[in-house]
């Protein structure tokens, strides 16, 4: 009876100080990103993708996505429709912001707003141009309101816009902010190097599993090669964005591991319909399509790390109809959908790609161009400084043509593909009233059944129709160390630190 | 002299100007902040309205105007970006940079001087071949190339040195040494060519048969005398390296001017971009001025009337 008595205190005590001991965060995780924060305030024009990954650490959304690309209650516990233009979010109750603030509506709706003051310049602003004001119901209700029923509100919240502390801003002002980053989230705001580091540490209070990890360091290396060589040489755990040709040599590296994931961003290229009188022809655009071997240049340029797409939609994001078939490589067909459309022996036009916007980008287009060319189209290859490309690109100055481009879905939905193809956006090359029309409907039907229906309906016309010359789904590269365990590689930019451990 | 300084202050005035003209008209046609800073998917008349926010529908050379009145005033703009004062962001960035240049500077000096020196006192002996040799690859080694290779080596293999970011003293090292590489070689064999030349000289025979030391002859009487192409050399290089290097602080993360440099141009953050052109051409001109000046108390026979 004594030993078993001795034995159960030792248990117990031992229990006790495990879980003590499990409770405290130890060790330090550090990532190295390519760009910085260009401001730690997120309004103005630099909200980067890295810089909305760092500040999701420490200011969090109402609602936030997992790597695997689906929704999670935050700062919201729930929300519903209250009716098609407006949405109800009921708010987590007993908050702290880090500064011993709490967290109520007030705070929520402040975020927003600032966010939404033309004033600040925000650079995603466009994105929320159907937003129509937010309403508070009591201390932990809102109301989000909408100009026209938006399927997707619930989901753009939750990728761009964090919570502030209003208290802190009434405080500091725009100073305050760019100074200090004080949120709710799992990680607190430590310092700010600018172009060198981000430190942040454990919030242990945190209303969640709190991170196990004692410090998260964020190092800012743009160059890709030093990046490789710093994560070899161990003095960083995780480096994003490993470009395909160095995958297999980087598998080699001992104590470390590549972690490739399926990402949001769609490879394709813009058929110039306005300017190019060959590509106004369906005919023409298909056998665009049949004349590219995607499967030979995801093998021979991307050393494996992509997957062929018959849309210019990303397989992974909500609504995306994956029982579209990419376009087969089929020569014949092409050279006899020429023929067909009056080009027996072909025509000329000139290919545009930025030189490095993109991994691979050059050399896919180099590639594209040599298998258009046996179809028989003679093709002219322009390869661009990334900048003036996207700025005539975006400004129409090209003379006709074929443009590389890739689309991000950060919010995981078609919503963000189908926003594309109207002729009010930017980079439209296809104006066309029907589209216009069929997009607008689908992008305000409220049933996410419907409106994924009618979204696969688009999908199968922008296919059928080759509205593009489609390319491939982008996969991701991530390098991560032994010593940190679990690390998942998220198909957008958004790595998450606060589910990590460390061995030593 | 106090006229020749004023005079030169004038010049470095009207030089200031057309730089900036210069920076001002090419960032301004080349590129295109709002495409960058929007996401692709904006509409026309999001884009519209940020170029009008940015001031950027406006004339160029009412653009120009605008800058121009506002830098007088010290006002360089506010980062397109950053939400910052431009000039606040440049000079933030200045500190890592300066330091990154002394320390290249102590490298480039401390071995340049005394190797040129050996060199030039033993002609053809093996200190002087291999003084030549080490000459030769640090002028023929391009920077990213030794710098890869110095990470590659010291940081992933031997792991001796830390290879990106900016800490202690060691995290120096290796981005001196391949920054200063090249000014190393070229200090190296100025400092010998100059010397070979002075040595030849009838005030060294003199000074040997007042039977002075050897040291005192090479060291006082003819290291001052071919100091002057190694000062205007360094002098130079120095206002080169304190505008930022891009090359070397981009593999090393350093987070200078250089750095900045490229990122604000990538990103086509004019503002940014003018106030690292400003201060780069204002160090490089003074600089010019500084040596100008130091001539004269390396020889006096050299006067500005």
């Amino acid at each position: 009876m004594r030993t078993k008595s001795v034995v159960f205190v030792v248990m117990v005590c031992l229990f006790v100080f495990s879980s003590h001991v499990s409770a405290q965060p130890k060790g330090t995780v550090t990532v190295a990103v390519s760009t910085d924060f260009m401001s730690l305030d997120p309004v103005g024009g630099g909200y980067t993708g890295t810089g909305q990954m760092m500040h999701r650490h420490m200011a969090e959304g109402l609602i936030e996505f997992g790597p695997d690309g689906k929704m999670y209650p935050r700062l919201a516990t729930s929300w519903k429709l209250v009716d098609d233009k407006t949405w109800r979010f009921t708010l987590r109750k007993g908050v702290k912001f880090h500064n011993g603030n709490p967290f109520t509506a007030a705070d929520v709706k402040f975020s927003i707003d600032y966010f939404m003051d033309p004033q600040n310049k925000w650079n995603y602003r466009a994105l929320f141009a159907g937003h129509d004001g937010i309403q508070i119901i009591d201390d932990h209700t809102i109301d989000i309101k909408t100009k026209a029923p938006d399927p997707v509100m619930p989901t753009r919240w939750a990728t761009r816009v964090r919570i502030f502390s209003k208290k802190f801003f009434d405080e500091n002002g725009n100073e305050g902010l760019q100074r200090q980053v004080i949120g709710t989230g799992p990680f607190k705001f430590v310092s700010w190097q600018r172009n060198d580091r981000v430190t942040m540490e454990a919030n242990t209070d945190w209303y969640l599993d709190p991170p196990k990890i004692k410090t998260a360091i964020f190092r800012i290396i743009p160059e890709m090669g030093a990046r490789v060589a710093e994560w070899q040489a161990g003095g960083v755990d995780i480096i994003e964005g490993i470009p395909p040709f160095m995958v297999p040599q980087l598998k080699k590296v001992q104590n470390a591991e590549i972690q490739s994931v399926l990402g949001v961003r769609a490879m394709y290229m813009l058929l110039d319909t306005i300017k190019s009188p060959e590509l106004k022809d369906k005919r023409v655009r298909q056998a665009l399509n049949y004349a590219v071997d995607k499967e030979a240049i995801i093998k021979g340029v991307l050393n494996g790390t992509g997957t062929s797409l018959g849309t210019h939609v990303p397989l992974r994001v909500a609504g995306a109809d994956t029982s579209i078939k990419p376009y087969p490589y089929d020569p014949e067909k092409a050279k006899a959908l020429l023929k067909e459309a009056g080009y027996p022996n072909g025509f000329a036009i000139k290919l545009y790609s930025p030189n490095g916007r993109y991994p691979m980008d050059k050399e896919v287009t180099l590639a594209v161009a040599d298998q258009l060319s046996k179809a028989g189209i003679k093709t002219d290859v322009q390869i661009m400084e990334s900048n003036l490309y996207i700025k005539d690109l975006a400004g129409h100055n090209f003379g006709g043509g074929i443009y590389l481009i890739g689309m991000a879905s950060a919010e995981w939905d078609v919503d963000y593909a189908l926003n594309q193809l109207p002729s009010n956006f930017v980079l439209c090359y296809y104006p066309d009233k029907a589209v216009d029309e069929m997009v607008s409907k689908t992008r305000t039907l409220m049933d996410p059944n419907k409106r994924f229906e009618s979204a696969h309906k688009i999908q199968k016309f922008v296919h059928e129709e080759a509205l593009y010359l489609f390319l491939y789904n982008e996969v991701r590269n991530y390098g991560v160390s032994k010593r940190v365990k679990g690390f998942e590689a998220p198909g957008d930019e958004l790595m998450t630190l606060w589910r990590l451990s460390v061995t030593d | 002299m106090l006229k020749y300084i004023g005079k030169r202050f004038f010049h470095s005035l009207l030089m200031i100007f057309g730089i900036m003209i210069i920076i001002f008209v090419v960032t301004h046609i080349l590129g295109d902040p709002v495409a960058l800073m929007l996401d692709p998917a904006s509409t026309k008349q999001e884009f519209e309205l940020m170029r009008h926010q940015l001031g950027l529908d406006q004339p160029i050379h009412v653009q120009f105007f605008v800058f121009l009145k506002n830098a007088v005033h010290g006002d360089f703009g506010e980062s397109l970006r950053a939400r910052e004062p431009a000039m606040r962001l440049v000079l933030q960035h200045l500190p890592a940079t300066i330091e990154l240049t002394v320390a290249a500077m102590i490298f480039m000096l401390s071995i340049g001087v005394p190797v040129g020196i050996l060199s030039a006192t033993k002609p053809y002996s093996a200190a002087d071949r291999i003084g030549k040799l080490f000459a030769l690859g640090g002028q023929a080694a391009p920077n990213f190339w030794l710098g890869i290779m110095a990470i590659l080596v010291f940081g992933v293999k031997l792991k001796l040195l830390p290879i990106s970011g900016r800490g202690g003293l060691n995290h120096l090292v290796l981005p001196a040494i391949t920054l200063g590489s090249f000014g190393m070689a070229a200090v190296m064999r100025l400092t010998r060519s100059a010397m070979l030349d002075v040595l030849d000289k009838d005030y060294i025979r003199t000074a040997r048969i007042k039977g002075l030391s050897e040291s005192k002859v090479v060291l006082k009487h003819a290291f001052k005398n071919a100091l002057i192409p190694v000062v205007t050399y360094v002098g130079l290089l120095l206002a080169g390296l304190l505008g930022g290097s891009v090359i070397t602080e981009t593999i090393y993360a350093w987070p200078g001017l250089g750095r900045l440099a490229v990122q604000s141009i990538t990103t086509n953050d004019f503002p940014v971009v003018q106030s690292v052109a400003f201060l780069a051409s204002v160090v490089f001109i003074s600089m010019n001025l500084l040596v100008d000046i130091l001539y004269c108390w390396i020889d006096p026979r050299i006067s500005y009337k």
